[in-house]
């Protein structure tokens, strides 16, 4: 398969990722996502940090992740690594939902 | 081991938020990018007071009333007072009369600015790739696509709420948008119904229980890819879609794969 550059191959990478990043979590954390659809926005101007379902990841990684397939794995496992950081905080988030309230400490 | 709390300067613990019916209209597209909205806030008065304190930033409020569910009869206490605190991002409401301790609706009609902050409802520049739609806005040179980024403390830059996590409730949200775009929450849309002229007005079901930060919408020229979980959730495998604003996505041989 071709390696699709900037905005197509950050679509196509966050595709081929988030159902296993939401399967993985899932499984581990024992709470399955509880929500019937996940949606990605790919933001056009972004300060980081995740949305609960509408997730937007930062225009900055295209770089890294285009490479991503075979020459940079500092880029793929930085994308990766956003990807999961999204998603993980979405699965905490909900367990925090029904369990104390307590503030959450978010980075 | 204890955790002082004293050093937090949080909202009065007079009510508590249970949902929240968020309507989002009248979109200025272009100049300045002001929206009108109306949010009803379903609440139960702890202890009983004459003020009602929310967090509430850069938002102008038309009007503010409280309705009561009496024994058959709905009273109505309007505002007397609106006053803002703009460095601590709170606004009080002052009513003539003490509100009971019962639930409550809170109604506030207010005005924001879809901004260029990064931060609440917020807007953001491109250059499409492919002709968009006809009703794009322009920001200058640049077409612009809207979405949300509240966490941490922003949902109060998009609507008047009581912006603490600890604060749950659940949110049902429309809003009125060009016929020509998308619209996107949380959760799968609900309805579609015709808005004035050339508008639609997009509406989503409820939440779950969750906190202001995590409400999450966006309007725009997108189009989007799919593809599905293995695990099944509910017996279902759980579509997981990547939008993008047109002429963004992988060719359609990708897609499908």
């Amino acid at each position: 398969m071709p390696i699709l550059v900037g905005l197509k191959g950050q679509a196509q990478f966050a595709l081929d990722h988030a159902p296993q990043i939401i399967d993985y979590f899932s499984e581990i954390f024992q709470i399955d996502y509880p929500l019937p659809k996940c949606d990605l926005l790919a933001v056009h101007e972004f300060v980081s940090v995740p949305l609960y379902i509408a997730v937007g990841y930062p225009s900055d990684l295209s770089v890294s992740i285009h490479r991503s397939s075979q020459a940079d794995f500092a880029g793929y496992y930085k994308s990766c690594y956003t990807l999961y950081k999204f998603l993980a905080d979405q699965r905490l988030l909900v367990s925090r939902s029904v369990g104390p309230q307590i503030l959450p400490l978010c980075y | 081991m204890s955790v002082n709390f004293n050093d937090r300067d949080t909202l009065p613990d007079t009510i508590k938020p249970i949902s929240y019916d968020i309507s989002i209209y009248d979109i200025e597209l272009g100049g300045n990018f002001t929206y009108q909205g109306t949010v009803s806030i379903l609440a139960t008065v702890v202890r009983a007071s004459k003020e009602i304190v929310l967090n509430s930033h850069q938002i102008k409020i038309h009007s503010a009333e409280v309705q009561l569910e009496r024994t058959k009869t709905q009273q109505t206490l309007t505002a007397s007072e609106i006053s803002y605190d703009a460095p601590r991002q709170r606004v009080t409401l002052s009513f003539l009369e003490e509100i009971p301790l019962a639930k409550a609706v809170i109604v506030l009609k207010f005005e924001g600015i879809i901004n260029n902050d990064m931060a609440g409802f917020y807007r953001s520049k491109y250059k499409p790739t492919v002709t968009p739609a006809s009703s794009v806005p322009k920001d200058g040179e640049h077409h612009v696509m809207f979405s949300t980024q509240f966490e941490s403390c922003d949902a109060r830059r998009a609507f008047p709420c009581f912006d603490e996590p600890n604060l749950k409730a659940t949110f049902d949200f429309q809003i009125e948008l060009p016929e020509d775009q998308v619209a996107l929450s949380n959760m799968p849309e609900k309805a579609v119904k015709k808005g004035a002229d050339g508008f639609k007005v997009v509406s989503f079901e409820r939440t779950p229980v969750m906190s202001t930060y995590l409400l999450a919408w966006a309007v725009g020229d997108f189009e989007w890819i799919e593809d599905f979980t293995k695990r099944t959730y509910g017996g279902k495998h759980l579509p997981v879609r990547v939008y993008t604003t047109k002429g963004s996505l992988p060719a359609l041989a990708v897609q499908y794969n």
